[in-house]
């Protein structure tokens, strides 16, 4: 990392930091605290693997350039001011839809149309919908939330399709353009409610789906080398059982369940420092159960991209976050850990 | 001003289209070459220049479509055209002397070779003109660059800006001097046909690579 890089992240993440002072948000500096030790750690680690050179070093090395700032983006939105956290998720639904929708092939011959050109128009309007979601979630208008992308925008586009007057290849760019807007726009766009319930809340489901997602990482490493051991063993034909081949050949059943439950504990944690919700503070036995929850949808998400990826037979989402691929590729899992947290905590407690 | 609607240009590519210059153009001189389907194109390569070297870099436009209005006065003005006739008052000489005049002046030149936008997402046959103009300038370096996404988001007749991603692949310069020697072209048809064929591949490469599904 060159010194202007450290200064810039440094003071983005100082910023951040007084900010939470300021607000006396304890819960979120200590947050911040531990996942600066964290980067810290993968920094020194990734120091002594290209001492040692190891053949991941390279890769460990930019990850981890990319983990710092994109953790002092992210807490510079959450930490300063609501407006800025608007701004900034709003972008960020924005950017995952426009990752997905570049990466479908666009062309007129028939056979290997999926969108048509003749659907700009239409991903336009679900481009133009965000900044109205993310006003309706500003005001905090709860009611119109929760419908406008599944109820009017859903049925705003067919009538768009009608007024093109349009017939070949509508079903299927009507199902593209849907599940879009669905993704990431309806469900990814929850965490512009969740501000509302306090930045902390919504803090605490992103850093456990990215913890998640590290996690998942080492423990399948661990479980395939436990595997490597004794392979013929019964114990070990349990914890080779995999999830879906043919979509991401090495996740495992039992290094998903492991970390979801890793993660429930990693839950507990943050209870203490939730806010006071209308009824009342989350409780420990719910807060595992929202971390569980967390862990096992956390790899749902993540497999489900997979599949996106493979139907349309590319590696990565894009190239924008070095050494992560596409920005999808890194927010696959909060798609759905955002919406289900939300609408848990949402349930029991308002 | 023409500095702060570059970098507004450039912040907007940035936003809209998830532009990123992979490599700047450091280069004293240079010619530019790329596939066009888009106005957004010129915006990209102007891009991939430093900012500071803006005022020495000019583009070659379509004289019959950038005539008059607002399309002249952005293209003469923001981006530093040069019109060059097509259709029924084309000659040779019309044709490559705007173009001589600026590299023999020591500015870059941004042009496309296919001399139209045409259809979405196909590369049109070179015009051999930009063969002349490399044969006229030997030692120039002459930088090919794919863009890929730009006929998503502003195909030609259409009025409608959409963001999609952009991108663009930039192949290592090689000199008017180089392609003589080491491909033995003479003509300015055979290193047309040379530019094009490299701009082709690097076009099809860009693409997404559609693997086959593992087994």
């Amino acid at each position: 990392m060159k010194p202007l890089q450290i200064l810039l992240v440094g003071v983005l993440i100082g910023v951040s930091a007084l900010c939470l002072v300021e607000r006396r948000e304890t819960g979120m500096l200590l947050v911040l605290g531990i996942i600066v030790a964290v980067l810290l750690l993968f920094s020194l680690t990734y120091r002594v693997m290209r001492w040692k050179r190891h053949p991941m070093a390279e890769e460990i090395q930019s990850r981890t350039l990319t983990w710092w700032w994109m953790i002092a983006v992210f807490m510079l939105a959450v930490a300063t001011h609501r407006l800025v956290s608007f701004g900034f998720l709003g972008f960020l639904c924005f950017a995952a839809l426009r990752e997905y929708y570049s990466l479908m092939p666009m062309e007129e011959t028939a056979e290997s149309k999926v969108l048509s050109f003749k659907d700009r128009l239409s991903v336009l309007i679900t481009y133009l919908a965000i900044p109205l979601v993310v006003y309706v979630a500003y005001i905090e208008w709860y009611e119109l939330f929760i419908i406008v992308a599944p109820v009017y925008l859903f049925l705003l586009l067919p009538i768009v399709f009608v007024i093109q007057n349009r017939t070949e290849g509508a079903i299927k760019s009507l199902g593209i353009l849907s599940l879009g807007f669905m993704f990431f726009v309806f469900n990814l766009g929850h965490c512009l409610f969740m501000i509302n319930m306090g930045a902390f809340v919504l803090l605490y489901c992103f850093a456990l789906t990215e913890a998640r997602d590290l996690l998942a990482f080492w423990i399948g490493k661990w479980t395939q080398a436990l595997v490597a051991k004794r392979p013929g063993a019964l114990w070990a034909r349990a914890l080779d059982r995999r999830i879906a081949t043919e979509i991401s050949p090495n996740k495992t059943w039992a290094a998903g369940i492991l970390t979801a439950a890793l993660i429930s504990l990693l839950s507990l944690a943050f209870v203490p420092f939730m806010p006071a919700f209308p009824d009342g503070r989350l409780t420990y036995s719910f807060g595992a159960l929202v971390g569980l929850l967390i862990g096992l949808l956390g790899l749902m998400g993540d497999l489900v991209f997979s599949m996106v990826k493979r139907d349309v037979g590319t590696k990565d989402f894009g190239a924008l976050l070095p050494g992560h691929g596409g920005v999808i590729d890194r927010i696959d899992s909060l798609i759905y850990t955002v919406p289900i947290t939300f609408h848990m905590i949402n349930w029991q407690y308002f | 001003m023409r500095i702060a609607a570059h970098l507004l240009s450039r912040i907007l590519l940035r936003l809209l289209f998830a532009f990123r210059a992979p490599t700047r153009l450091e280069h004293r001189q240079c010619i530019v070459i790329a596939n066009h389907n888009s106005h957004i194109d010129v915006m990209a390569l102007f891009a991939l220049f430093p900012l500071s070297m803006i005022p020495k870099v000019r583009c070659l436009v379509a004289g019959d479509y950038f005539r008059r209005g607002l399309k002249h006065w952005v293209s003469r003005y923001l981006f530093n055209a040069i019109a060059v006739e097509r259709g029924a008052k084309f000659t040779r000489v019309k044709a490559t002397e705007p173009g001589k005049q600026a590299l023999r002046e020591g500015q870059s030149l941004i042009l496309f070779p296919e001399g139209t936008r045409g259809e979405p997402g196909r590369m049109a046959g070179f015009k051999a003109g930009i063969g002349e103009l490399v044969l006229a300038f030997p030692e120039v370096p002459v930088v090919i660059v794919a863009l890929r996404g730009v006929e998503k988001a502003l195909p030609r007749n259409e009025a409608l800006v959409v963001p999609f991603s952009v991108a663009a692949t930039v192949l290592p310069p090689v000199t008017g001097k180089a392609l003589v020697e080491e491909h033995n072209l003479r003509t300015r048809k055979e290193i047309a046909a040379e530019l094009e064929a490299r701009l082709r591949a690097a076009v099809d490469a860009s693409e997404p690579p559609r693997a086959a599904r593992p087994k």
